[in-house]
């Protein structure tokens, strides 16, 4: 075959231009399709971090199943879900407290936890919150580095104006279905696990009904929590049921009056409206012996009803299985177990010790409380030296002894020493305190080896800072004093959880002041009774707490007793004359006054401090209805070096720490005469 | 040296006429601070009592030196010792400028003697009431202004009616008196205690207001104290030439 190179070069050529164009071709396809790839990847990269960020889901509980009651505190769960990486930040609670049914300007309180939530994860994390006032929502936040979430919250189809009752049953809360109906407090029933851990969140319920339950599966938390509420005035209603054996556990037999041994069928003959007097047969109830409180029903001379004191609250035991037949189905039985939950006494005001700018206005004037936190003292030293000083120099230049060089330099340092000296001292030594703290507690016996504290807090600073108070266990309540409405806005409170403690954060401005109250619920095994026997006052006072009681008086219609001191571990049983006829050297009459009103105005101790506090503010002066106005008994005994109740851990702090127990007993017959 | 600061150093210092200016300075303004402890009021959530340890020194010392430079600057204490303006402008041949830059001299002197010797207690009082440096160095600032501004009305009162002591010491009272209520009534920002309370206090002062146009409050008052300042130097200065 004949080779012609005129054929084959343009053929080569032609392939070699087709080759190049194909390849163009693919690489601007190429590029194309990258072009259109980049966007996606761009978006990726866009896209991604966010797909790998934190993503908080908030989802809150309020109440009891949604129901609180308005005015006091309430459980609060909030239920934290993320859905991405991991997320260390704050979960914070706004709170509103204040506002016109205080009296005063509405401020935000806020409680802070740390949480740290892992990568699609889950947490409850539960608060106790007390808001004032319900027209500002309820605001939930967790913030971190990661993701931020909020929820606002209206909790105004939640409220109840009255107490909460809580039933808590293992299979159903037969007997109290018919009960809610007929109560104007609303019946929430709970499972074990819903019992709050903190004894402030149940103290907007009023009953706690058990009924067939085992409390094997309460935490220790519940367990205190349920102390310190039945203590504060709770009430704890135990029905029985047929399967005894869980009544006999330890932990629900501690809250029994009684030692459940089995059970048997009864004639049960109900008294008063709800059974008009007809027997109800075959009734099965728990065979059980006393072993404290008081029989109030007995049927077949069995224990039918017991009630037993709890500090100030009460378990009520009935034996009666109210939820199987025949009981269950029994007309009567809503109106019966009504007549079990007999609402707490409410508590005597008067008795609340006072606590105002004026009262700590008093003790602030007091020249011994300045001292405590001005180095007035240093103060006085310091000017008579200065001056002193400076009347030397003008005198030795008077009478010519040093020269006018000498005068000029000599009063320059020594006025410049003075001056820099002064201010090293006065702004950093000195031992002036950062901030002084004081507490004013009155103490009174609440039954059962508990006390019922009532602490007035002043925190007082002399320096732009914040500060950290930590609230032991028992305390059931804490109130800042509602600032008066002219008062700057802006002041808040943060509770910061966490430790196993509640710290609350006080920012104050340089010499601002903060007043509050707490209460608390311990257990001091320090008590007074007085009982009138006759025309003659028995008093016995048991102190075996590891302080001393000072100072103790007994006081009365007529009579006044001083008593000295009662050292710790000792204890009183004394009877003394009623009506002014005491006699001995400690004995004062008190002629000329009211028959009913004991005296208290002349009384004075050795520390003003103390004065102003037993006058302003424990016995007020103008509390006219106040029980010892009239015709009561009092006892009282200043607590020597008294537990603080609210840790502050800061030495730049001053603490000045005083308490009063004191024990208040309507005389019988009084009245009458 | 300037002959009639010379001579007014001589009498105040040397012979130690002046020394009872300082001592009733020191000795009023020491019972002031101490005291001002010991009679404490409540604010609303703000205990004031030493928290107004530095205020009330400050305008106790603004009060004390601005009236004690008017009366030195008038020459209150022992006048018989200064000679009479008749001698230096015309006895002795001093041209005006000299004698009036001998007596505002004096002054300045007698001013920074004044807060120089007041200074440690008002420090003092700064580190109790922790007010801040920058306040304690505004206040002395300020009171070293509000002297000078009021004291030359002083030495214009002093040539004005140098051969009558008495209505000279009547004259400066009513103009201190009459330019402090004055002020409180018409603008209380150009009163000098109650601007320095405000400045202490970090308070928002009110702008003037006057025929819709609005002056800021520290506008206002300085430029009213440098007006009174210069008006008091102007009037001294024209004095002592018309007493050539």
């Amino acid at each position: 075959m004949p080779f012609s190179t005129e054929k084959v070069v343009p053929a080569v050529l032609t392939q070699a231009r087709a080759g190049r164009r194909a390849a163009v071709r693919f690489s601007i396809r190429r590029r194309r399709s990258t072009f259109r790839v980049l966007p996606v990847f761009l978006l990726l990269s866009i896209l991604s971090p966010a797909a790998a960020a934190a993503e908080i889901q908030i989802e809150p509980k309020v109440g009891f199943h949604g129901v609180f009651q308005l005015g006091r505190p309430f459980p609060l769960e909030v239920n934290l879900a993320n859905i991405g990486r991991p997320a260390d930040g704050i979960l914070e609670i706004q709170v509103w407290k204040g506002g016109a049914t205080q009296g005063g300007v509405p401020y935000p309180t806020f409680h802070r936890r740390e949480v740290f939530l892992p990568a699609r994860s889950r947490r409850t994390v539960q608060f106790t919150i007390d808001p004032d006032f319900l027209s500002r929502p309820l605001k939930i936040q967790f913030t971190s580095s990661a993701a931020t979430a909020s929820r606002e919250l209206d909790l105004r189809r939640h409220f109840s104006p009255a107490p909460v009752v809580l039933s808590v049953s293992e299979g159903s809360a037969v007997p109290l279905i018919s009960l809610g109906a007929s109560l104007t407090n609303r019946v929430v029933a709970l499972t074990l696990a819903e019992l709050p851990p903190e004894p402030r969140a149940l103290l907007g319920v009023s009953h706690l009904i058990l009924y067939d339950q085992s409390l094997r599966d309460l935490s220790r938390a519940q367990l205190l929590a349920l102390d310190d509420w039945l203590a504060a005035g709770g009430r704890m209603v135990i029905i029985g049921s047929l399967n005894f054996t869980l009544y006999q556990e330890p932990q629900l037999g501690r809250y029994l009056p009684v030692r459940v041994t089995g059970v048997k069928r009864i004639a049960f003959v109900p008294h008063g409206e709800a059974g008009k007097g007809k027997a109800i047969a075959d009734v099965w109830a728990q065979t059980a012996t006393v072993l404290r409180g008081k029989i109030v029903t007995k049927s077949q001379g069995l224990p039918v009803l017991v009630e037993n004191d709890w500090g100030k609250g009460k378990v009520v035991y009935l034996a009666l299985d109210a939820g199987r037949p025949p009981l269950s189905t029994w007309n009567g039985l809503p109106k019966f177990l009504q007549n079990l939950l007999t609402p707490a006494v409410g508590e005597n005001l008067s008795l609340r010790p006072q606590w105002s700018e004026a009262i700590f206005s008093q003790l602030l004037l007091s020249p011994s409380f300045i001292s405590s936190y001005i180095p007035t003292g240093s103060l006085f030293f310091a000017t008579i030296g200065y001056l002193a000083g400076v009347f030397v120099l003008s005198w030795l230049w008077q009478r010519r002894h040093i020269t006018q060089r000498t005068m000029a330099l000599s009063c320059c340092g020594w006025i410049l020493c003075t001056a820099a000296a002064g201010y090293l001292f006065f702004s950093r030594g000195g031992q002036v305190p950062d901030g002084v703290l004081l507490a004013a507690t009155v103490m009174e016996n609440a039954g059962d080896g508990y006390v019922e504290a009532q602490t007035n807090l002043a925190l007082f600073s002399t320096q732009l800072r914040e500060y950290s108070l930590a609230f032991g266990r028992g305390w059931m309540d804490l109130m800042p004093l509602a600032a008066p409405a002219y008062a700057q806005p802006g002041q808040s409170l943060v509770y910061r959880h966490g430790g196993g403690a509640t710290r609350v954060q006080l920012p104050l401005k340089e010499w601002g002041f903060k007043l509050l109250r707490a209460r608390y619920l311990e257990r001091l095994p320090l008590s007074a009774a007085i009982e009138r026997q006759g025309e003659q006052l028995l008093l016995k006072v048991q102190n075996q707490s590891g302080k001393d009681l000072t100072d103790c008086w007994l006081v009365a219609p007529g009579t006044r007793i001083a008593l000295g001191d009662l050292p710790k571990g000792e204890s009183w049983t004394k009877a003394f004359p009623l009506g002014g006829a005491a006699g001995g050297d400690n004995a004062e009459q008190n002629r000329g006054r009211g028959a009913d009103e004991v005296s208290l105005r002349e009384m004075t101790f050795n520390d003003k401090t103390r004065d102003i506090l037993f006058h302003a503010s424990f016995f007020p002066r103008d509390g006219a209805e106040a029980p010892w106005r009239s015709g009561a008994a009092l006892f009282f005994g200043w607590v020597r070096d008294p537990e603080p109740r609210v840790e502050i851990d800061d030495p730049r702090i001053r603490v000045h720490n005083y308490a009063l127990y004191r024990a208040i007993v309507p005389l019988a017959g009084a009245e009458e005469e | 040296m300037n002959p009639l600061l010379r001579e007014s150093l001589e009498v105040f210092f040397a012979e130690g006429h002046g020394l009872p200016v300082y001592f009733y300075l020191l000795i009023i303004l020491a019972p002031v601070e101490f005291l001002s402890l010991y009679l404490p009021s409540l604010d609303a959530q703000m205990w004031s009592g030493s928290g107004n340890l530095f205020k009330v020194c400050s305008s106790t010392a603004v009060l004390l030196i601005v009236y004690f430079a008017l009366r030195v600057a008038n020459q209150e204490f022992a006048p018989w010792r200064f000679k009479p303006l008749k001698h230096w402008l015309r006895d002795s041949g001093q041209p005006a400028g000299v004698v009036a830059k001998g007596q505002v001299a004096f002054l300045i002197v007698h001013i920074v003697c004044s807060l120089l010797l007041s200074a440690p207690l008002l420090i003092w009082a700064a580190a109790i009431a922790r007010a801040p440096l920058a306040g304690l160095a505004t206040t002395l600032a300020l009171i070293l202004f509000y002297a000078l501004c009021y004291g030359v009305w002083g030495l214009a009162a002093l040539v004005f009616w140098e051969r009558r002591p008495e209505s000279r010491q009547v004259v400066i009272r009513c103009f201190f008196f009459f330019v402090a209520v004055v002020s409180l009534l018409v603008y209380l920002p150009l009163n000098p205690v109650a601007y320095l309370l405000a400045v202490l206090g970090r308070q928002e002062l009110a702008p003037l207001s006057i025929a819709g146009v609005k002056w800021s409050a520290n506008i206002v008052h300085f430029g009213f104290h440098l007006v009174l300042g210069g008006a008091g130097l102007a009037a001294h200065r024209w004095a002592l030439k018309r007493g050539l």
